[in-house]
């Protein structure tokens, strides 16, 4: 697509001299140009732009899925603990590399009031947990709201199931964590050697897709003196793939 | 007459008994054949998954983003946000707000950015995105993420609920520069790996590997100029006259960050924060080095490190059941000399 003020290019651009081919499906035939030419580009539109992961290309694409966005904690009755799960899955056909992050809106709050239910300490002592650091929950005159994480590319201080962590809160201008990363480039992907320097390796493989999945349990606790209420939150996940 | 009326009786009975257990029957199966009513399911792709572009201040340029919705009816707003790098795994915080000289607005007549809309199940979006540079906008990078956000629906009903909001991102990398040349400034700055023993002889430090098990190698490049850099190279393992390469994958590393490079391999090194895992090392000196380019028409920069791989396992163990043995055979010499005295 292109005009006299635009032109949009997608695809693998400025990647070393020659033909290249998808490896998937033979879909598509780009004939690459060196850095030089790239510079001549710019001076002659005044950009250059590249969509898509230049080392490695499929056609599936960045996905994210929840299993649910409603997770009913039910009544929640004094010292008797209370969970639910919504189940995330990332799917990646291009880098493999993502990020997945979380927070909270608010604490549980009562949707007619002001009365809240704040965020897990945990089990307390040595075993308080924080933003980043994930602590034993099995207390049960341990009150809060939480979240556990299991699965893959899960931080590793969720060491089992009864792990806990508060969730940032957005009232108090906390970051969102990190709750599902991975670093992984796609496997089965070989690149012929960088002599001279170019900007992207042609491939010689065949780029693997994936779906990675994590469950996240968010878990709450509330003493005798909780005033009574309907309480609920919004809990905020972005999925990105690495830049 | 009479037998008339009873048989017509009968007649409207039987009707009256086949037609209730038809409608029962038929009552049954329904109940039965219903479709399970599911929680409302987010499964949401955007396209491309990433979208670097090299632009003159003055200029605009327009990309197109596609949302597809494989999962159920939802209400999605498209929106921009810049982002910041956090960490050297390539983790990213996103700012509240959109902010700074760049522009943004969609060329869609049909959807506004920050502002929701319907979007049903098994359907794609498209949203076309302007991007514009005004005059005079400073030389450096400019980072955003393109965002497709569900919109929370709250419906409680007396229980308390956690309720989900879905977001998927495309991370949007601008370098603005007007002569097109855009700045290097990096620096390999961690080269490294952890020991298992390490200590010094004269000048030279002797480091120790277990050659049976995994050595997780770290590089780290710091980029200290105002664009974004993609170093491209190699990590080689040679010992004696082998060598084994690994390609460093010409990832993105941010102006003014750090990050760990990652290379084509074949070990998962994605739960540990390394760039290369090496095993089953041959007995001997090895020397890692990486050399990488930073960018075209630059000098390569090299950093080595070395090591000395012995079977430290094997040896211990075999340490180990040597002194048994020569403890058990002292022990019954000792008992015989008494004996015999």
């Amino acid at each position: 697509m292109n005009s006299n003020e635009y032109k949009i290019q997608f695809g693998v651009v400025d990647s070393g001299g020659g033909k290249m081919t998808d490896p998937v499906n033979n879909s598509y035939n780009l004939s690459s140009s060196l850095g030089q030419a790239v510079a001549k580009e710019f001076q002659s539109n005044g950009y250059v732009v590249k969509a898509g992961f230049q080392y490695v290309t499929t056609p599936v694409p960045f996905t994210f899925y929840l299993s649910n966005i409603r997770v009913d904690l039910g009544t929640l009755l004094p010292n008797s603990p209370s969970t639910g799960a919504i189940t995330l899955k990332v799917s990646f056909g291009g880098a493999g590399q993502y990020i997945v992050t979380a927070r909270a809106d608010r604490p549980l709050t009562e949707i007619q009031g002001l009365d809240s239910i704040s965020f897990t300490a945990c089990n307390g002592g040595a075993n308080t947990c924080s933003l980043s650091t994930a602590k034993l929950w099995t207390n049960a005159n341990a009150y809060g709201f939480g979240y556990g994480m299991t699965g893959q590319d899960v931080p590793s201080d969720f060491i089992s199931s009864s792990y806990y962590r508060p969730f940032p809160n957005r009232l108090l201008s906390e970051n969102a964590v990190t709750i599902m990363q991975s670093s992984t480039i796609t496997a089965d992907v070989v690149p012929t050697p960088i002599i001279p320097f170019t900007p992207a390796p042609a491939l010689t493989g065949v780029p693997s897709d994936s779906t990675h999945e994590a469950i996240i349990t968010m878990k709450a606790n509330i003493s005798g003196i909780q005033p009574a209420g309907t309480y609920a939150t919004v809990i905020r996940f972005l999925a990105t793939p690495s830049f | 007459m009479k037998y008339n009326n009873k048989q017509k009786k009968m007649q409207f009975n039987s009707r009256f008994i086949l037609s209730s257990v038809i409608f029962l029957l038929s009552s049954v199966f329904f109940l039965l054949s219903s479709p399970p009513s599911y929680a409302q399911q987010v499964n949401l792709s955007l396209n491309p998954p990433i979208v670097s572009a090299k632009i003159k201040p003055g200029k605009s340029i327009v990309i197109a983003y596609t949302a597809a919705n494989w999962g159920d009816p939802l209400n999605l707003q498209f929106l921009i946000r810049p982002f910041i790098p956090v960490g050297q795994l390539g983790s990213l915080s996103l700012l509240p707000q959109l902010e700074g000289p760049v522009q943004f607005s969609l060329e869609n007549t049909d959807i506004l950015l920050e502002k929701p809309f319907f979007f049903p199940a098994k359907e794609k979006k498209q949203a076309v995105v302007r991007i514009t540079l005004p005059p005079g906008i400073p030389d450096g990078d400019y980072y955003y993420l393109v965002l497709a956000e569900t919109i929370p629906a709250f419906s409680v009903a007396g229980q308390s609920t956690g309720v989900a909001s879905a977001s998927i991102g495309s991370p949007l990398l601008i370098s603005v520069t007007d002569s097109g040349i855009t700045e290097v400034k990096a620096t390999i700055a961690e080269f490294s790996f952890k020991p298992a023993y390490e200590f010094t002889i004269g000048n030279s430090i002797v480091r120790i590997v277990d050659s049976a098990k995994e050595l997780p190698i770290v590089c780290s490049v710091r980029n200290m100029g105002k664009h974004l850099i993609q170093p491209q190279g190699t990590i080689t393992d040679q010992i004696g006259s082998m060598k084994k390469s690994y390609s460093i994958i010409p990832q993105n590393i941010l102006s003014n960050s750090q990050r760990i490079i990652k290379t084509y391999s074949q070990e998962d090194t994605s739960k540990s924060a390394s760039t290369l895992v090496l095993s089953n090392l041959s007995l001997g000196t090895h020397k890692v080095t990486a050399e990488v380019i930073f960018a075209e028409n630059t000098q390569m920069q090299s950093k080595s490190i070395s090591f000395l791989a012995l079977p430290i396992r094997l040896i211990t163990v075999t340490i180990v059941a040597l002194m048994i043995v020569t403890l058990f055979f002292v022990t019954r010499l000792l008992q015989r000399r008494r004996t015999k005295t």
